[in-house]
């Protein structure tokens, strides 16, 4: 073996086996350049290990502990808002959620296209006022159309036209 | 701490035991700061390296592995998370005006017995810097942390041969780069 083999094992002596570690005394017993390297070599590792000596310690050592153990006790806090949110997105109130809403789209679409005017109205006062609002408008509208179906009912017929429903409307309301 | 009390503290913490990990913290916190310090120099970021790697541990401690030390884990942890930090730039510029001597202070010739430990050291981390990724790990852990050969392998998940080749090329390196420094010869 060359010199230049032995150099590996004279950087990590420490880490080598007691059968490499025999075999590269035995050269530097007789290798003088790779002696001194040798003790190069351990003179450094002596000034790396005085660093390592000195231990660096963290500054605020109880508050770092504390900081870790709030940490460590949120999960509880998180594991509230998991379970809010699976509840939202399990199949039972995501069926309620999407009735409640059909509704509420339906009530909203019948009240803006029967009159726009009125619910644009109810829009300016408070959330709770304009619900009740909604609701009595929605009740009158509801009864004027059914008083309107009566009156005309019978005009209606599968018998006759368009012609005959509109003309016997016409004469109604004269 | 024995391994039998870790073992013992380790099983009460997977039940919840927020005591018993508060046992562990206090116990490993030294070596995980003491490690984030090495790679990060930096107070405030290596606090913050420690407590998320306890974080980490806390929630993953249901798939620890008794056949290796805590320690071991843990260096994992906070190894892998202080490269994370090193790479995303988040690692501020002024920490090399703040934390080391000035450059024309390392350039100049100075004697072997006017090397103050606190310049040496600010020089050798310097120097490890300049290493490669794996040469800086296993620099750290190997001779700045301390940690035997089995331990830097374990936690490196590295062969004995390869952790080595990298320590070798590591204290080259740093040997070197301090012989430059204070151009005359240790020797």
């Amino acid at each position: 073996m060359s010199c230049k083999d032995y150099e590996q094992n004279i950087y990590t002596y420490p880490e080598l086996s007691a059968k490499e570690r025999s075999h590269l005394d035995a050269h530097l017993q007789n290798c003088r350049s790779c002696l001194t390297l040798f003790q190069e070599v351990q003179q450094t590792q002596q000034l790396i290990n005085q660093i390592a000596e000195e231990k660096v310690i963290p500054p605020h050592a109880a508050r770092l502990t504390g900081s870790i153990m709030s940490k460590i006790a949120q999960p509880s806090k998180r594991a509230f808002g998991e379970w809010i949110i699976e509840l939202l997105l399990s199949k039972r109130s995501k069926f309620a959620l999407s009735g409640l809403s059909s509704v509420l789209l339906f009530v909203f679409c019948f009240q803006f296209f029967d009159d726009p005017a009125q619910f644009k109205a109810s829009q300016a006062s408070s959330l709770t006022n304009s619900v009740i609002l909604n609701a009595k408008l929605f009740r009158e509208n509801f009864s004027r159309h059914k008083e309107k179906r009566t009156l005309f009912a019978d005009c209606r017929s599968p018998f006759q036209s368009n012609q005959y429903y509109l003309n016997c409307v016409k004469t109604k309301l004269k | 701490m024995d391994p039998e009390t870790e073992l013992n503290l380790i099983r009460k913490s997977i039940d919840g035991d927020h005591q018993a990990f508060r046992q562990l913290v206090e116990s490993h916190q030294g070596l995980a700061y003491s490690l984030a310090y090495r790679f990060t120099r930096e107070e405030k970021e290596s606090e913050d390296i420690v407590q998320e790697a306890f974080v980490k541990l806390w929630k993953n401690l249901s798939r620890y592995n008794a056949q290796y030390r805590l320690k071991t884990w843990l260096c994992k942890i906070v190894t892998n998370l202080s490269l994370d930090y090193l790479k995303s730039g988040r690692k501020k510029k002024v920490m090399s005006e703040n934390n080391f001597p000035a450059k024309s202070m390392i350039e100049r010739v100075v004697h072997e017995d006017e090397l103050e430990s606190e310049e040496l050291k600010s020089i050798v981390l310097r120097l490890a810097e300049q290493l490669t990724e794996k040469q800086k790990v296993v620099f750290i852990l190997r001779d700045l942390e301390t940690l035997s050969s089995e331990e830097v392998c374990q936690t490196l998940e590295m062969t004995p041969g390869n952790m080595k080749s990298n320590l070798y090329h590591a204290r080259l390196k740093i040997k070197d780069g301090l012989q430059k420094i204070y151009k005359t010869k240790l020797i």
